[in-house]
């Protein structure tokens, strides 16, 4: 039989068959004996649920909900309550039974003693007794009237230590109730006055009557459990912002009681003057005295017999807020007698002299007219809609179940989209190192020549500097300005595509030697030499004849790649010189875990874990694939 | 062996000209170093014109990095450095003078100085004397955020890391060979399995996670537990004076970190590579002669398995800084790590420079000595 080799269609056949019996063998082998490898499979297991959270979690979530801060929750631990759906029941806690222990009249005996001793102003009084701020939103929720009562003054009392809308106590500067009785506990005063005489008043800044007062309130106040009382408040709102956003209408901001003390033809009054001032043009003025963008806006919200002539004025004036008379254009004005030309030609360059005055009088007699209340309140009432829908659609089922940030995102949302772009940079920079170690390796290889040695010690030069120090400097020089761009229909920072590129460029070195070696031993295959004989270009023979017999190290060395990038990626927002805020990564949220890692664990314990087990998943594919594909068993 | 040692050290040099100028133009076009000066209302034009000009950054860039390698105290510049005072129509401080033309104006302290109008204003003229050597003769230059001779500020710090990395060094290569060798005597054991899973599991930890884990752990939950717990910040406590056991104390999380995922990396090689001599013919033979396991382990195995790695760890020397800086930061240690991260963001360049050219020298001298050691330990390898 005569000899195949030596004939020229021979040859030729031969040279395909071969090819085609190794790939072929190749995509059997993988699914073979990858399965065999037990902890090949787990990897490919843990990363296929990695992938089904990343890919997944997104179809529940929107993006924004990730990177949209919440003010009312920061620091949350994780918590599995939203799973139980238990949204808190004033009933069932345990501040009904606290609050029995009190009676009414030694509530408002605190209530009075407070602002006795400077802790709370009388008109934070008067509010809290009004309940305007949100201690109304216990109506309905118990038949009580005595403990509804109690729990107004308590809630309002407690409230007074969030920012209570622009008073200030004059005597101790935002010292409001909660923090004016924490600080003086009877031990630290004790203490101090141990130490000397008048060190107390030094170290507080009262005198030390009111030091003193401070401290039996303080006594008091403890004697009648309502520092418990305060306690469980607090556990109850915290629980009651994770199930639900509290509704605010124009009842509980108020609205009604400042429209009663409008009179309309001021109302339009203000109006005109508006329109005359240039806030407003005629159309937008003959739109708000018609109504037409306000009339229905509030119709569910009113009661059947609301007085005709309260309603016009209400219509009016929501369409001065529709129009944003108050906010944006009026409301920065200083008032008359707090106006220095100077500063406002500085801020506000597009009106003349004269324009300011008149919209510095303009601003204070819209203030007198109360308008101005009206307008602010029904402006929180359209924020706190905004906030309601954005929780309604922000699934209320795993909520916090990650916990949330120092700005109170919820932390499984940014995990969901980080982890999306931490795979994303991991797979892209591998694909750009892959094509650049690729192409660099068969070019030296086969070439060889001054072209070879080139290429060969620019890989030197380039792993002569630690990956780390070098990808830090191209990150400091590329990555200073934080803007945003629109990738794929999502907005992210341009960081993160410097991030891929300086990734992607400094990995593809290793592949490359790989390459180059097993391209020097291919080169003298019998297979290459009868392709050359027959006449194939280079170009031909590299990429289907050489290319072909690469694929396992690229593989292998793709998949571990990946592992490197996302670590990487983390390493280098770890440090912060990785991907910027708004846009979210694994190593991103690491990277703002660093301010107190013992109190706020789950901040850096939930990203790291996912990088160790995506790593880690990858690890065994790779190794797996690597003895899947190890060309000493191909026979 | 002579000649190659030589030719490697030569061709060292492009290289370290190669990373200099590319390391120099990532951090001038990094930013302005300067650049808050421009924000301050108290520091007026020229003020920031002459802090500008004693950098060399009002050069253009080629000038700037000839001046780094060469220094520029043989050239004395002139600089204009506007007046600040509101000057009337054809004088300068007082003194009549016209456009284009230079008067020496005596002032009031009886300093005479230079003045030139131009373009309708007052300037000063001052003449700026170089004073860089250069990098060829010595001088790395000023550290811009900090104001003192890079060199002095590169030396406070450089022993600190250089404690760290060499303690864990040793660390490594103790506990790596340690844990290797005891594996591959028991291979497939319990121990053997349970190692080999930890160390797959440490090994795609990323460092920071070892690091925030363990502080964590021994730090914050040991104090919780009343167990003696370790410290976490910087390199001696604050109230003690400095003794030994302070600072061992301080280096022990730290050193662990670091060490953690090189020591499980190493292992699985150490065992591997001792498994592939363990089962070859010579320790066969070995055996078969009658010599003792102890000796055959530790002298005729070891010896040989350790070959590969000696290449491998000796490589990897410079590359611990790399660990060292994610460690500094997270515990505050005051070591190059945390000199280098500073100065990148306060974009001191010639911080940077120096600090990125003493790691390639270190990488290619420690490739030289891996080299080396290579062919003095296994008597088949020949450089010519």
């Amino acid at each position: 039989m005569t000899d195949v080799s030596t004939t020229p269609n021979g040859i030729a056949k031969l040279s395909t068959e071969t090819k085609h019996a190794k790939a072929e063998t190749m995509a059997t082998l993988i699914r073979r004996r990858f399965l065999r490898h037990r902890m090949a499979v787990v990897g490919a297991s843990i990363m296929g649920a990695i992938i089904l959270f990343v890919v997944g979690g997104a179809l529940f979530y929107g993006e924004a909900e990730g990177n949209t801060p919440d003010p009312t929750a920061p620091f949350v631990p994780p918590t599995l309550d939203s799973l139980y759906n238990a949204a808190p029941i004033l009933a069932e806690s345990e501040i009904p039974v606290l609050l029995g222990l009190v009676t009414y009249d030694q509530t408002l005996a605190l209530l009075d003693e407070a602002v006795q001793f400077g802790m709370i102003t009388e008109r934070d009084r008067d509010a809290i007794l009004a309940g305007t701020e949100n201690a109304n939103r216990f109506d309905g929720t118990t038949e009580d009237t005595d403990l509804l009562n109690k729990l107004k003054i308590f809630e309002g009392l407690r409230l007074t230590r969030v920012q209570y809308t622009g008073i200030a106590n004059p005597n101790f500067a935002n010292d409001t109730f909660w923090i004016a009785l924490q600080r003086f506990n009877p031990d630290a005063v004790a203490r101090l006055r141990a130490q000397g005489e008048g060190r107390a008043e030094a170290e507080f800044g009262v005198t030390n009557e009111i030091i003193d007062a401070r401290v039996m309130y303080l006594e008091e106040f403890k004697s009648l459990g309502a520092d418990q009382i305060m306690a469980e408040l607090d556990k109850y709102a915290i629980a009651e912002s994770r199930f639900q956003v509290t509704q605010v209408t124009l009842t509980t901001e108020g609205v009604f009681e400042r429209l009663a003390e409008l009179d309309l033809a001021v109302v339009q009054g203000v109006v005109e003057k508006s329109e005359q001032l240039g806030l407003i043009t005629a159309t937008e003025k003959q739109n708000i005295l018609n109504g037409v963008e306000s009339a229905s806006t509030y119709n569910d919200q009113v009661p059947a017999d609301f007085p005709i002539e309260q309603m016009q004025v209400l219509t009016i004036i929501e369409g001065l807020r529709f129009y944003g008379v108050w906010t944006g254009n009026l409301d920065r004005f200083p008032v008359p007698d707090r106006l220095t030309l100077d500063t406002a030609r500085v801020n506000f360059p597009q009106y003349s002299d004269e324009q300011i005055t008149a919209l510095s009088n303009f601003r204070k007699e819209f203030q007198d007219t109360k308008v101005h209340h009206v307008v602010s309140r029904l402006n929180k009432i359209a924020e706190a809609e905004e906030k309601v829908e954005a929780a309604n659609t922000f699934r209320t089922r795993f909520r916090h179940v990650m916990g949330t940030d120092q700005v109170g995102r919820d932390l499984l949302v940014r995990m969901i989209y980080g982890g999306q772009i931490s795979l994303m940079i991991g797979i892209t920079a591998v694909a750009i190192s892959i094509s650049l170690g690729t192409i660099v390796g068969l070019v030296s290889g086969y070439f060889g020549g001054w072209i070879g040695a080139l290429l060969m010690r620019i890989v030197e030069a380039l792993l002569a500097i630690p990956s780390l120090v070098l990808l830090l400097l191209l990150s400091n020089a590329l990555s200073r300005s934080a803007t945003t761009t629109n990738i794929l229909g999502r907005e992210l920072s341009t960081t993160v595509i410097v991030i891929v590129l300086i990734i992607g460029l400094l990995g593809w070195m290793g592949l490359s030697r790989i390459v180059r070696s097993l391209v020097l031993s291919l080169k003298e295959q019998e297979f290459v030499v009868a392709a050359r004989t027959l006449g194939a270009s280079d170009m031909r023979i590299i990429f289907k004849h050489i290319l072909p017999n690469c694929i396992a190290p690229i593989v292998v060395s793709a998949t571990l790649g990946i592992g490197g990038a996302i670590i990487t990626e983390a390493y280098l927002s770890f440090l912060g010189f990785g991907v910027q805020e708004p846009t979210a990564t694994w190593g991103n949220i690491l990277n703002r875990a660093q301010g107190d890692i013992a109190r706020y664990w789950w901040m850096w314990l939930f990203p790291g874990v996912f990088i160790t087990l995506t790593v880690l998943s990858i690890n065994f594919i790779g190794d797996g694939l690597r003895d899947a594909l190890d060309p000493r068993s191909l026979r | 062996m002579g000649q190659y040692i030589l030719r490697r050290l030569l061709q060292a040099i492009p290289l370290l000209i190669i990373i200099t100028v590319i390391v120099f133009f990532l951090m001038k076009t990094a930013g302005d170093p300067l650049a808050e000066l421009a924000l301050d209302p108290r520091i007026t034009e020229s003020d920031r014109i002459l802090a500008r000009a004693e950098y060399g950054l009002d050069d253009p860039l080629p000038t700037q990095f000839l001046n780094w390698l060469v220094g520029d105290d043989w050239r004395s510049r002139e600089l204009q450095l506007p007046i600040q005072q509101e000057s009337t129509e054809g004088t300068c401080l007082g003194t009549p003078i016209n456009e284009g033309e230079r008067v020496t104006i005596t002032l009031d302290n009886g300093t005479e100085q230079e003045t030139l109008l131009q373009n309708g204003r007052c300037y000063r003229v001052v003449y700026l004397q170089g004073t860089a050597r250069g990098i060829l003769r010595g001088d790395f230059g000023d550290s811009i955020a900090r104001g003192r001779p890079v060199l002095e500020v590169i030396g406070a710090v450089l022993p600190n890391t250089l404690l760290l990395g060499i303690t864990s060094y040793l660390v490594i290569i103790t506990f790596a060979f340690s844990l290797g060798i005891f594996q591959a005597l028991r291979q497939y054991s319990f121990f053997d399995n349970l190692i080999t899973t930890f160390s797959f599991i440490l090994v795609s930890m990323p460092i920071f996670l070892v690091a925030l884990l363990s502080v964590y752990i021994f730090a914050v939950q040991f104090r919780k537990w009343g167990l003696p717990y370790l410290p976490v910040q910087g390199m001696y406590s604050v109230n003690t004076d400095g003794s030994v056991g302070d600072l061992a104390r301080h280096m022990i999380l730290p050193v662990f970190c670091i060490a953690a995922i090189s020591v499980a990396g190493y292992s699985r090689f150490v065992r591997a590579s001792m498994l592939e001599v363990i089962n070859s013919d010579y320790v066969r033979t070995a055996r078969a002669k009658g010599l003792g396991e102890r000796r055959i382990t530790y002298v005729h195995a070891l010896k040989n398995a350790s070959l590969p790695l000696v290449t491998l760890m000796g490589l990897d020397i410079p590359f611990i800084l790399t660990g060292a800086i994610v460690t500094e930061r997270i515990f505050s240690w005051p070591g190059m790590g945390t000199l280098f991260l500073e100065s990148l963001n306060r974009l001191d360049y010639a911080v940077v420079i120096t600090f990125v050219l003493m790691l390639a020298i270190a990488v290619v001298l420690f490739q030289l000595i891996t080299d080396i050691l290579y062919a003095v330990l296994d008597p088949r390898v020949r450089y010519s």
